[in-house]
């Protein structure tokens, strides 16, 4: 917990920013899907968490990216470097590597793809990582340049066919599933991607951790506000998305009802 | 100036050294801010609410921004009273704070049952929550006639062995001193105020509400003007202590809480936007008293200027 200043805070692409801080060593080697809970001032009262989306631990700076949504991303989407902001974290549980595993597939979808550069940083020296994002058209296409930098292979992919093939995340990564054999599969996206993936037998047959998403309180699990459900049992439980995720395996999230 | 303000309090018979509390549902029972500065240093611990069984909570969204303020919508979420005992009270015991056990039932006797249990436990206080808004039997139902606020008091009092019994009261009521006077009737020890207004908030894009359980109790500095007036009002009518709570944020809305007339305070929503919050308060209140020459916080209470 700390007050981090603002280096640079510049638009990626369309409606997407990159927050970077002046981070603290605990920031500079946090694990993959962690993430900072940021109070943006301007009279936004909550806090909003973002998971980070690279460090540079030589430049000592952490970024986070982010996509204008509402009051909380507006306000910090106008913050001026050398703004000081008070951020806690890092905060949750991250991504893990499975034990002998050996490649990694990365599958975003949309604004999902910023844990994955962390990731893929992570990566670097332990892993061999492809990565398959998925965004709704070219113009919301994001830190491209820095993934081939990270990663064995990058395929982006759109809804629109305006960058790459014409077709969902999930779909591309399950055909990269069947030639790669990847050992664990790392996700962020929306709800129905991960819909997707609970529905195809590929995903099911390996290692698959999803990042969540929830509306969020304290960030260290004491308000009970940001609920996931997760398979217990013969039912399900609710988990708290801060601190028992948001990393979680995707065949335990219950989803929707 | 004074040197070193006295911050030790005392409430129906529970020692605290300073009078910052806790509130329930924003500490959890104390594990997760272990780790931001240690527990005793504050003046109580006021626990999840409690319930006979595990309660599952509503779905989420269960948490919303609103001006100055949020909602919430959790619905009780808690592992039972057993799960408290036998997990997390014997640590709690330890940390070198006072203990409050927050509880709620969906009857008279579910409530009668948990205090029960707690009265022969080590926690050293208990605080009835009949204001709840977010569950649909019990809770507020409780907390809003005055006759049904009197019967649940006796009834609780009767079981709690001993221990004082504090009763949280909803804001969400005609004449909150009326509630006052049926809760110290019936027996309380103490009373707490207020518990969250019930609210909600609307998704205008997707024309939805934000929260899944559609309404949802709001806290925040949004709720301090109201809560201050019936803290003031309730002090006024009862004889017994008062805690007072809504939108704490500093040490010196902490200080306008205690010259109303209330005894100790709680701090919810300020430890959800900064876990440190509670420390943070104690130490500006301290550093108020020294500046208004005040030797010791109990020379606050009630001590507003007509």
């Amino acid at each position: 917990m700390g007050l981090m200043r603002v280096v640079r805070n510049r638009p990626l692409s369309d409606g997407v920013f990159e927050l970077e801080l002046s981070a603290p060593p605990e920031v500079l080697g946090a694990a993959p899907g962690t993430f900072l809970h940021v109070a943006v001032g301007g009279g936004v009262f909550l806090r909003r968490p973002f998971s980070i989306h690279r460090t540079d631990p030589q430049d000592g700076t952490a970024a986070v990216a982010y996509a204008v949504r509402g009051e909380g991303t507006r306000v910090l989407s106008q913050t001026k470097p050398d703004t000081v902001l008070d951020v806690l974290g890092p905060l949750g549980s991250g991504y893990s590597l499975p034990e002998g595993a050996r490649r990694v597939l990365l599958v975003g979808g949309g604004m999902g793809a910023a844990p994955l550069l962390h990731a893929a940083q992570f990566l670097k020296g332990r892993a061999d990582c492809d990565a398959v994002l998925g965004f709704a058209s070219a113009s919301y296409a994001f830190a491209l340049d820095r993934f081939e930098a990270c990663c064995r292979s990058l395929r982006a992919v759109t809804d629109d066919g305006s960058l790459g093939v014409k077709c969902s995340a999930c779909d591309a990564a399950a055909r990269l599933i069947e030639t790669e054999r990847p050992d664990a599969v790392w996700a962020c996206g929306p709800e129905g991607m991960y819909r997707a993936m609970q529905g195809l037998g590929c995903f099911r047959n390996l290692v698959c951790q999803v990042s969540l998403e929830e509306r969020m309180g304290c960030g260290v699990g004491a308000c009970l506000t940001c609920s996931c459900r997760v398979r217990a049992g013969e039912g399900w439980e609710y988990r708290r998305v801060c601190a028992d995720g948001p990393v979680f395996p995707l065949g335990e999230v219950v989803f929707g009802g | 100036m004074v040197d070193r303000p006295s911050l030790a309090v005392e409430v129906c018979g529970v020692p605290m050294k300073n009078p910052c509390i806790a509130a329930s549902g924003t500490f959890g029972f104390g594990e997760e801010y272990q780790r931001y500065f240690p527990l005793h240093k504050l003046g109580a611990i006021c626990v999840k609410g409690l319930t006979l069984e595990p309660r599952q909570g509503n779905p989420p969204p269960r948490i919303a921004e609103t001006p100055s303020g949020m909602l919430n919508s959790v619905g009780l979420q808690n592992p039972g009273v057993r799960a408290f005992l036998r997990d997390h009270l014997p640590r709690l015991a330890d940390s070198g704070t006072a203990v409050i056990a927050n509880i709620a039932g969906n009857t008279a006797e579910e409530y009668c049952k948990i205090a029960a249990m707690l009265s022969k436990s080590r926690v050293d206080m208990l605080e009835l929550n009949i204001s709840c808004p977010n569950v649909k039997e019990g809770g507020v139902a409780f907390g809003t006639r005055p006759e049904s606020v009197l019967e649940i008091t006796r009834r609780v009092k009767t079981e709690s062995g001993g221990k004082p019994l504090a009763v949280k009261l909803s804001p969400n009521t005609s004449d909150i001193g009326e509630t006052a006077l049926a809760a110290r009737e019936g027996g309380a020890d103490a009373i707490s105020l207020i518990n969250t207004i019930t609210g909600m908030a609307v998704d205008v894009k997707n024309m939805r509400p934000v929260l899944a359980n559609v309404t949802g109790g709001l806290s925040g500095p949004a709720i301090r003007p109201v809560a201050l007036r019936m803290v003031y009002e309730a002090a006024r009518a009862v004889t017994i202590p008062v805690i007072g709570m809504g939108g704490i944020m500093s040490g010196e809305d902490a200080a306008a809480f205690l010259l109303c007339g209330a005894r100790a305070f709680m701090v919810g929503t300020a430890t959800v936007v900064s876990p440190t919050a509670c420390v943070h308060i104690v130490a500006e209140l301290e550093r108020y008293l020294k500046e208004q020459g005040i030797g010791d916080v109990n020379a606050l209470v009630g001590a507003l200027k007509a």
